[in-house]
């Protein structure tokens, strides 16, 4: 530390306040907004967007309230109003549970300004803006952990799907929803657990299926004799992935919450007389993801605080 | 407590104590998609330091969404190497 200013810290010596840093402070709870995006196969998602004023960029901390996994996704400033700072945040969650999570946001103080008292303890940088201050609820972190998920999102592939122009959805919606996951054993303190954790991970996987057919019009002696058409049918069908953390009974798991899917077809027919090609015809539909590759494993810092403190 | 710091609310309750533990915020920066940042911040000097990203827009699904890489060497944060505009937490205590 510096020569002047204020630095306190812990039993066991970490800094809790310091005029060199900021305090990060209970702004208040986002709102929810909207339902970005909602599905119920591939293991569910509920894509939400909640709103927030504030004056910085914001920390947000999500509760679990259900058994599925969660990840904030994004954080920007949409600024829709005049004269003030909003906030959107993006939190995603697996399942199909109508629960919504509250979500709990944090910030320096200058990013707090409703101060309801003339009581407690303010400490100012040396530009005179506010480092800590006592009334605003400061942030009192109950865990932490880095934690990753598994390269892969699915322990095994979905059994054989139609190849024709995508025609096994439901299969897809019911055998591709994320089922791998790193368990991490973290109890995490008080009634309320909040938990930061930004999803950074994102992981796409697909599977091609092939079918195939000889029509002859004529005599089939292994060469079809007359006029014969040759069919082929390929189906890719992928979904797309973004990491997520669960915690349940002591464990924390690091998984994968599906956030996308689809599925791209193509069709190709040739015809022949006598072996001789008589021209043919094809056709593709469908969307198409970028590839197959999971990104961004590095581990991801999940910080833990009791929400009932800030209730 | 017999000794440390105890900060009390204006209703009496206890709000922060030489008994819990936080994280310091040290800066929150905004990195561009393809951004190369180095900052020098020498109050981490000695200190536990955890970083963490936050896409500003969520990942696409038709391109590679590359996360920065961030290493923290002494006192100096390095940012650099990601395909989407982020913010960058940096924490200490």
């Amino acid at each position: 530390m510096t020569t002047w200013g204020f630095e306190a810290t812990n039993n066991a010596g970490q800094v809790l306040v310091s005029s060199e840093t900021r305090n990060l402070h209970f702004v208040g709870k986002a709102g929810l907004n909207r339902i970005i995006k909602q599905f119920n196969g591939y293991g569910g998602l509920r894509h939400y967007a909640f709103w927030i004023d504030c004056e910085v960029t914001p920390v947000p901390f999500f509760t679990m309230p259900t058994d599925d996994y969660y990840g904030v996704v994004a954080v920007k400033e949409i600024s829709v109003y005049a004269n003030r700072k909003t906030w959107e945040i993006e939190v995603i969650r697996s399942g199909t549970s109508a629960t919504v999570p509250e979500i709990y946001v944090f910030a320096d103080p200058r990013g707090v300004t409703a101060r309801n008292t003339d009581y407690g303890m303010l400490v100012l940088r040396d530009d005179g803006t506010p480092s800590f201050d006592s009334r605003l609820g400061p942030l009192v972190v109950t865990g932490g952990i880095n934690v990753a998920p598994p390269s892969n999102p699915l322990t095994v592939a979905p059994p054989t799907l139609s190849a024709k122009y995508c025609g096994s959805g439901q299969g897809a919606a019911d055998n591709m929803g994320a089922n791998n996951r790193n368990t991490y054993q973290f109890a995490v303190p008080g009634a309320k657990p909040i938990f930061f954790y930004p999803s950074i991970a994102q992981a796409e996987r697909e599977f091609s299926f092939h079918e195939w057919e000889d029509e002859c019009d004529g005599f089939d002696y292994g060469v079809c004799i007359g006029v014969s058409r040759a069919y082929d049918w390929y189906s890719y069908y992928w979904a797309f992935y973004r990491g997520g953390i669960r915690y349940v009974g002591g464990y924390l798991y690091a998984g994968w919450i599906a956030a996308e899917f689809g599925c791209n077809w193509t069709y190709r027919k040739k015809s022949a007389l006598i072996g001789i090609g008589i021209g043919g015809s094809s056709g593709t539909g469908g969307q198409w993801p970028y590839s197959n590759e999971t990104l961004n494993l590095t581990p991801t810092a999940v910080i833990t605080a009791n929400g009932l403190r800030y209730d | 407590m017999t000794f440390g710091m105890a900060i009390y609310s204006a209703a009496g309750s206890l709000t922060y104590s030489s008994t819990d533990v936080t994280w310091n915020q040290v800066d929150m920066l905004y990195v561009p998609r393809g951004g190369d940042v180095w900052k020098d911040y020498p109050v981490l000097n000695g200190k536990e330091v955890l970083t963490a990203q936050m896409m500003i827009e969520p990942p696409p699904i038709d391109r590679k969404a590359i996360a920065h890489a961030i290493t923290v060497s002494g006192t100096v944060v390095h940012i650099a190497g990601g395909s989407e505009n982020t913010y960058v937490l940096i924490l200490m205590r």
